[in-house]
């Protein structure tokens, strides 16, 4: 409880916070804008997903099998200690009825996939790669590369100084880049 | 008879006690997995584990030595990456040092005899430093991903927050990374990291100590005695 009461909380808030976020981008750009934007929404998605999956698993199964995985260890202890013939008690590493493995290394695999769904998707961003093409042509092959966020950065700036001066709402394009 | 060459005899697949004397208790790691399927886990997590590592390490360099993506509130995706890097580690450690390594030390025994975090300071505990490391990890990751979301409907939403970004990025880290922290040291500090006899050790709430208690209460006052994840082991002691 110490742990999954508030992991379990916090990824509800999460989910709650994309889900309303993707509603937006569908609200303010249709279908079109979600197509757009499908790294930012496959990101949210796979995220929640997973982060559902840990805590319902938990939730529903995990609290719910240990009591049994208890008992029939205990039967089985019991079993091995009161049978001089323990061929009755199965062989070693057969719980009968015990531990679901099958379940237990899913639940590890899922754990461990987000990072990889997160890498795939944000490295695909062809922003990444463009800036370490940038990058290797300035810096191992010295040529002159022109700074191809130059604008982008001007934009931000010039509206950074907008807000602070007169308090006006920033521009809508940020959310294009925040991801994308 | 002399004394000493009296030897208790344990039935199979329990061991006599370390800690209190004239008992049984189950031998760790438990007989749960055959070989067979011990070797799957290891494999499988030993293969998805090191590639979800070098994908949090890759995708966070990827990020902060990006002119665009490493400004603020674009930069909480690499952030993120570092609880995950973490979360991972902490699963992985089973396949670097054994999983009999990390469930079966002294100090994942709920009765190895220590209070607080006594047992780690005299006996290094790869159960404790895992379990500790995944606790932190899950939870400073899922509090980055709900700052990713925030961050998002910060860009989205016409609503400003009165803050330069500079402090919004430190209230970010405050609350993705040091109230993780502090919260799962406080749990840490009481030694509440048990094994389950298999896999990456967890937090017990049967071991709660008054530090936890008293760091707890603040935050989730009516939940904290519940029992969780109580060491299957416990349960099986034979006297």
């Amino acid at each position: 409880m110490v742990f999954w009461f508030p992991y379990t909380t916090i990824v509800l808030i999460a989910a709650i916070l994309m889900l309303y976020v993707v509603l937006k981008i569908w609200w303010l750009s249709g279908f079109s804008g979600i197509y757009k934007h499908w790294r930012l929404v496959a990101f949210l998605f796979y995220g929640i997903s997973a982060y559902l999956y840990a805590s319902i698993n938990h939730w529903v199964f995990d609290r719910g099998s240990r009591t049994q995985l208890t008992e029939s260890l205990t039967a089985w202890y019991l079993c091995l200690a009161t049978h001089l013939d323990q061929s009755e008690c199965y062989a070693r590493g057969h719980v009968p009825g015990g531990f679901n493995v099958t379940a237990y290394i899913a639940d590890l695999c899922v754990n461990l996939s987000p990072e990889i769904v997160f890498a795939v998707i944000l490295l695909s961003d062809p922003e990444i790669a463009l800036h370490w093409y940038d990058s290797f042509r300035r810096f191992v092959l010295r040529q002159n590369v022109p700074d191809r966020w130059a604008s982008q950065k001007r934009a931000l700036k010039l509206s950074r100084s907008i807000i602070s001066q007169d308090s006006l709402p920033p521009p809508s394009s940020e959310s294009a880049s925040f991801l994308s | 008879m002399d004394p000493s060459t009296v030897h208790q005899t344990c039935p199979p697949y329990t061991t006599t006690s370390e800690f209190e004397p004239n008992t049984c208790v189950a031998v760790c790691p438990a007989p749960l997995m055959s070989d067979q399927q011990q070797h799957v886990l290891t494999i499988i997590v030993g293969v998805e584990g090191h590639v979800a590592i070098c994908c949090t390490l890759l995708v966070f360099f990827a990020y902060m030595t990006h002119p665009w993506k490493a400004s603020y509130p674009r930069s909480s995706v690499a952030w993120l990456q570092v609880p995950l890097f973490l979360a991972s580690v902490a699963i992985v450690i089973g396949v670097w040092v054994g999983w009999e390594k990390v469930g079966c030390d002294k100090c994942s025994d709920p009765n190895n005899g220590y209070t607080w975090i006594g047992c780690w300071f005299s006996h290094w505990s790869w159960c404790w430093v895992s379990a500790w490391l995944l606790f932190f990890a899950s939870l400073s990751a899922a509090v980055w991903y709900c700052l990713v979301g925030v961050g998002l409907l910060i860009s989205i939403s016409t609503v400003r927050v009165p803050l330069s970004d500079r402090a919004q990025a430190v209230i970010f880290h405050i609350l993705g990374t040091v109230i993780p922290f502090l919260y799962a040291a406080s749990f840490g500090l009481a030694d509440q990291f048990i094994s389950n006899g298999y896999g990456p050790c967890f937090v017990s709430s049967s071991k709660v100590l008054p530090l936890s208690f008293s760091f707890s209460r603040c935050l989730l006052p009516p939940y904290t005695n519940n029992h969780e994840f109580d060491s299957i082991i416990v349960g099986w002691l034979v006297r």
